[in-house]
């Protein structure tokens, strides 16, 4: 079965990320990476063929190490993860930061509100979306 | 210019003026060499007057010796006398020939000579024709000064040279007066060059000492804008420094103070949710109203961030039709409360030049607010408007926002546009009192002002100007 990969340093979020997914009845292998550096690691075994490529990434932005949106650089530069979706999962709206991501080709921004229901309201149409309604490219 | 166009004046008066005094001392010169010329031709003619009655005597001497002593050598002298006076008196009638009374005198002088001469003739004659001694008493008449009794040859030239001395005085004068006055003008010329050599010199050190101010003060300009220059450059980097410094706050707040209050709603929820067989009514409120003040807390958050972002970003100027956009927001406003019913009214083609977001966010808090506190009367207006400045905003155009809410005190109209400052309760009207701040900071932004004016009960009116033109920064 496809994975996800959840890029989230803050042990609290990952629990809540992962509770709204089950939730929303995402039943996909959910991998995290705890930061930038590992994040990046991950690809770099994709890119070896050490590993299947997610189905999905949901990635925080605001990251210890290497930031996220260095990570999103990173999956954009190499072919074998190009095509790869990835959804911005970040406190933060602010412009430059939704600029950038767009800019570095990212497939989705989404705002994390404060309001919990809103946030798992999210997630299940996110997982809905990419997941299932959604036509991801074949892998390379 | 103008100093110099009246320095070339003065030079050229002043020019004049030494040609004038020139010309007027050649002119003294000229007259005294004139009369000096003259005043000689009248000596001369004194000198000649005075040959002819020494050579007169000469010859009456002479004939007086020839009668004493028959010598024949007293005879030739006297005719030599005879020569000497005939061409002496050419000469003077040549030099008096302007003079028509000398000449009169001389002509009469001449007759007189002729006569007097023919007496010597007469006794020379008798002399030589005599053997014994001589008979002085019948000569005697021949020897006197006027043989026929009319005016003697003496008396005729005592005139010619009286006359002569009275045109001598004359010319001395002349000559002295001339002398004077070519004394006096060339003098004054002297004097006047002098004068105006100094003023120019004086004019001179003048110019180049201001010339020289002129010089000190540029350079004490120029050392002032680059003192300015430097001290604005400094200033920038500053704010540049405290800008980013402001821009890195936010989104960490924007990142960081989010990220807890997420935590505890999202626990909050799963609590609600995966233990709610164990919660009772009471639980349940409690978890609720920490949902609700984490709301709460997200909303300041968001509040403040968006205050300080108006700080932060750049204006982008253009042309804005606030009417239009009045009735935008409005609508948009009044999209989230269906059920209520407001008359909205916006006077049309009121024109702005400003930033299109931060004006946009003007008339969204204040026509907010104006709803909100609307929100408790019967029937609730709204309206948008402009009008020409008076007193200190004279000039400008005072837009406005009204309506017919709930007013507040004006003692405290200061306080409103502060950031957190409220002047009525949560209970009754919901916010964080941050809108007027941000319409405040972004209206200075705008280099315009604002206020309000009010009275409980009686709905609000706030209103604010803006810069005339594009504005920098
Ligand atoms: N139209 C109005 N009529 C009466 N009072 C007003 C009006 N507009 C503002 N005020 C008063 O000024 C206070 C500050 O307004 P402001 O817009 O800053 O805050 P808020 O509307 O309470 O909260 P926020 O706009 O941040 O959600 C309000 O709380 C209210 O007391
Ligand atoms: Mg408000």
């Amino acid at each position: 079965m496809p994975m996800i990969l959840l890029v989230e340093d803050d042990p609290d979020h990952e629990a809540l990320a992962i509770r709204a997914l089950r939730k929303a009845n995402v039943a996909n292998d959910i991998h995290v990476a705890r930061d930038g550096a590992e994040a990046i690691a991950f690809m770099q075994e994709i890119v070896d063929g050490k590993r299947n490529a997610p189905q999905l990434v949901l990635l925080d932005l605001k990251l210890p190490k290497v930031e996220g949106l260095e990570v999103l650089r990173n999956i954009r530069a190499s072919d074998k993860t190009a095509l790869m979706p990835v959804v911005v999962l970040t406190s933060s709206d602010e412009e430059r930061d939704i600029v950038s991501s767009y800019r570095l080709g990212v497939n989705s921004y989404i705002r994390k509100p404060v309001n919990f229901t809103d946030f798992a309201e999210a997630t299940r149409q996110l997982g809905m979306y990419w997941l299932l309604l959604n036509q991801c490219p074949p892998t390379i | 210019m103008r100093t110099s166009g009246w320095y070339r004046v003065a030079m050229f008066g002043a020019m004049i003026v030494v040609l004038l005094n020139t010309l007027f001392a050649v002119k003294t010169l000229h007259t005294l060499f004139l009369v000096q010329g003259w005043r000689a031709h009248t000596l001369e003619v004194i000198t000649h007057t005075r040959a002819i009655d020494l050579e007169i005597s000469q010859g009456n001497s002479a004939v007086r010796a020839y009668l004493l002593t028959g010598y024949p050598s007293y005879v030739e002298r006297f005719h030599q006398a005879k020569g000497t006076i005939d061409s002496e008196l050419v000469q003077l009638q040549k030099l008096t020939i302007d003079n028509p009374a000398q000449q009169n005198r001389i002509l009469y002088l001449k007759k007189r000579i002729l006569i007097k001469r023919a007496a010597l003739e007469t006794a020379v004659a008798m002399r030589s024709g005599m053997a014994g001694p001589l008979d002085m008493t019948a000569l005697q008449p021949s020897l006197s000064d006027s043989p026929d009794g009319l005016p003697s040859v003496y008396y005729c030239i005592d005139r010619i040279e009286e006359e002569e001395q009275r045109l001598l005085n004359d010319r001395t004068r002349e000559v002295h007066h001339a002398e004077v006055l070519v004394w006096v003008s060339f003098f004054s010329a002297s004097l006047l060059d002098i004068f105006l050599l100094a003023a120019a010199a004086e004019l001179l050190i003048r110019v180049l000492r201001d010339r020289q101010t002129l010089a000190d003060r540029a350079a004490e300009i120029a050392l002032l804008n680059t003192d300015l220059e430097k001290r604005v450059e400094l200033r920038t980097r500053e704010l540049e420094s405290s800008n980013k410094e402001l821009e890195a706050f936010s989104y960490s707040v924007s990142h960081d103070l989010r990220a807890p209050l997420r935590t505890i709603d999202g626990f909050s929820l799963a609590l609600q949710e995966d233990f709610a067989d164990k919660l009772s009514g009471e639980g349940q409120d409690y978890i609720n109203r920490v949902r609700a003040g984490v709301q709460r807390m997200g909303s300041l958050i968001d509040a403040l961030l968006q205050l300080s972002r108006v700080t932060r970003t750049e204006l982008q100027h253009e042309d804005i039709d606030l009417s239009q956009m009045a009735t935008l927001v409005f609508q948009e406003l009044k999209g989230a409360e269906p059920a209520r019913s407001v008359t909205f009214t916006a006077q049309p083609g009121l024109h702005a030049n400003g930033d299109s977001r931060l004006l946009r966010n003007v008339l969204e808090n204040l026509i907010g607010n104006a709803l909100k506190f609307t929100s408790k009367v019967s029937d609730p207006q709204i309206e948008f408007g402009g009008r020409p400045g008076t007193g200190e905003l004279a000039g400008k155009t005072v837009y406005f926002v009204q309506d017919n809410g709930a007013g507040f005190d004006m003692q405290y109209v200061d306080r409103l546009f502060t950031a957190f400052q409220r002047l009525h309760g949560d209970r009754d009207f919901k916010g964080s009192g941050i809108g007027l701040a941000t319409v405040s900071r972004i209206i200075r932004r705008h280099h315009g002002s604002m206020g309000a004016f009010s009275e409980p009960g009686k709905g609000a009116n706030f209103y604010f100007t803006l810069a005339d033109g594009p504005i920098a920064g």
